[in-house]
């Protein structure tokens, strides 16, 4: 029996990747014949991590393909007519009204490709959410086969690398480190970052910096929208470092005094996750699968307000037994979603599926 | 709600009081910037990629100059009989080739000519880009002007109708218990 696995794009350094890779981990430990499939393949990747989907292996009745579906792409119309299991793993689509103003390939592109995993329903036998959220939307979209939900599999031995120095000597003062990772996106709502950032530096704290960590490939009108904002705000201190090496993102959070995340659309949020992995206590807004990846860490809020969300800051920076709990709940989560337990889960999902496959078969 | 050991209602209750004591700022919304600004985006109409401005007018310059060729040439002073034997040499062919040099200098002229329309197209074209982005210039901010009207219409409607929606559902509400009110009543 083969389990392979099929995705539109392999990147390096990408949630949805590093989730594809480790799983093709636990895969090739199981024994199992295995390999990874993508249209398109980062070159800087070590070869042989995966292979073009055009050179798909045979696959017969009994063998077995998870689908990692996150984007619009050809392969959702191609797996339908593939002989094997199938099965979904669910990163989610970003809404297309999130685009509209900015690009409108992205626009069509999620269009397509929310109506293309509404179409999956069909022939999907099994799914694997990343969230709580993701789950929903699924049965939102019709699909009645089993779903179960395991968070994205990181691997945290990534995060003990070597920061980079001169990012850290840089920033490294009396300042306040606010920070953002996430692609520059619309439903990430950066304009909201910077609101609640202008009314903590002008009127709480003079000594802070606002840092996004995130690229903004095909997102350059949201990317100048933001930079007008600011301008427009007057306000100083806002950094963005564009596409950086991965020990400068690590830089940056060894710098953070506080995470703030104000997205309006989440599938998981691996930043969450490495903000906890990083100590750096966590604002999120309350929103999607964000909830659902912080549980009881950080501190969740219902409303953007820029005051009470700038004093927040204020209050658990100026406040140690309050950052401590937090961060003790952080902690606390973080357990949760380590690697080991994280496979364990995915191996007992799977032979499940494979246990149930041959009581069917029989 | 309470979360462990953080309660972060009674924290976001004391924020609310200390918010209260400090002033609100005056915050632009992103809603109010448009998505577009002309120059950072629209290119300009006019921009040159291969055509030298400078270049072309040092050369039509120079060509009005010098478009006309003068037959006869200075005999440079040097031998005595040297000097006598190119004047006469001169003054035997000078029948033929002034036919010539007055062609060439027709052509010169006819070419001059028309390479100074080409300069007044040229500048004729330069008016009217400018003009065009004048125009577009405006459009852009009556666009974005429309724009911004249109986003603040379409959320104070959207509060208007949310009001509207949240005071039907209660007034639904309210009719569904006075409903089953009286069918208990009748009930019993």
């Amino acid at each position: 029996m083969k389990i392979i696995q099929a995705l539109a794009t392999i990147s390096f350094g990408d949630a949805v990747s590093n989730d594809v890779i480790n799983l093709k981990k636990v895969i090739t430990k199981l024994g199992f014949e295995t390999q990874i499939y993508a249209e398109n393949i980062d070159g800087r990747l070590p070869s042989g991590t995966a292979e073009r989907y055009d050179n798909l292996c045979e696959l017969t009745a009994e063998d077995i393909m998870i689908f990692h579906e996150s984007v619009g792409t050809d392969l959702n119309e191609k797996i339908r007519h593939l002989k094997c299991h199938l099965i979904i793993r669910y990163h989610n689509i970003t809404p297309p009204y999130f685009f509209s103003q900015y690009n409108m390939a992205s626009f069509k592109l999620s269009e397509v490709g929310l109506a293309q995993t509404r179409k999956l329903a069909d022939v999907a036998e099994y799914a694997i959410a990343v969230s709580e959220f993701n789950k929903n939307d699924l049965i939102r979209m019709g699909y009645r086969c089993k779903i179960d939900v395991l968070p994205v599999v990181i691997p945290f031995e990534d995060y003990e690398k070597k920061a980079d120095i001169a990012t850290i000597v840089k920033y490294n003062d009396d300042y306040v480190n606010i920070l953002f990772v996430g692609r520059i996106v619309p439903n990430k709502k950066h304009e909201d970052i910077i609101r609640i950032y202008n009314f903590y530096k002008k009127m709480v704290n003079q000594k802070s910096r606002l840092i996004f960590v995130g690229n903004y490939e095909g997102m350059e009108n949201y990317k100048k929208r933001l930079d007008r904002y600011i301008q427009e705000l007057d306000v100083d201190d806002v950094i963005f470092p564009g596409h950086i090496k991965f020990n400068q993102i690590l830089a940056y959070y060894k710098l953070a005094d506080i995470f703030i995340c104000m997205s309006e659309h989440e599938g998981f949020c691996v930043p969450l996750v490495e903000a906890m992995k990083f100590k750096v206590p966590i604002i999120a807004y309350d929103s999607c699968a964000v909830p659902d990846t912080l549980s009881d860490g950080g501190i969740l809020v219902k409303n953007k307000n820029e005051k009470e969300i700038a004093l927040l800051i204020e209050t658990i920076l100026s406040d140690n037994a309050l950052k401590q709990k937090i961060l003790n709940n952080q902690n606390r989560i973080l357990e949760k979603l380590q690697y080991d337990i994280m496979s364990d889960k995915f191996e007992s999902l799977l032979m499940g599926f494979i246990d149930e496959m041959d009581v069917d078969n029989k | 709600m309470s979360k462990l050991n953080v309660d972060v209602e009674e924290i976001m209750k004391e924020i609310k009081q200390q918010a209260s004591l400090i002033d609100d700022l005056e915050t632009l919304d992103f809603e109010d910037i448009s998505t577009v600004k002309k120059e950072w985006d629209m290119p300009k109409v006019n921009e040159r990629i291969y055509f030298k401005w400078d270049s072309f007018w040092d050369e039509l310059s120079n060509a009005n100059k010098f478009c006309n060729v003068d037959f006869i040439i200075p005999i440079p002073k040097g031998n005595f009989f040297a000097t006598v034997i190119r004047k006469i040499v001169v003054k035997l062919i000078r029948f033929y080739f002034k036919i010539t040099v007055a062609r060439q200098n027709d052509y010169n002229a006819n070419s001059v000519r028309a390479l100074n329309e080409i300069g007044n197209f040229v500048r004729d074209m330069e008016i009217a880009v400018n003009r065009q982005n004048e125009i577009n210039n405006k459009l852009e901010l009556d666009i974005q002007e429309l724009n911004m009207r249109f986003n603040k219409e379409c959320i104070k409607r959207l509060d208007v109708y949310e009001r509207q929606n949240r005071y039907l559902r209660k007034e639904l509400q309210d009719m569904k218990k006075q409903i089953d009110y009286l069918y208990e009543t009748q009930k019993n």
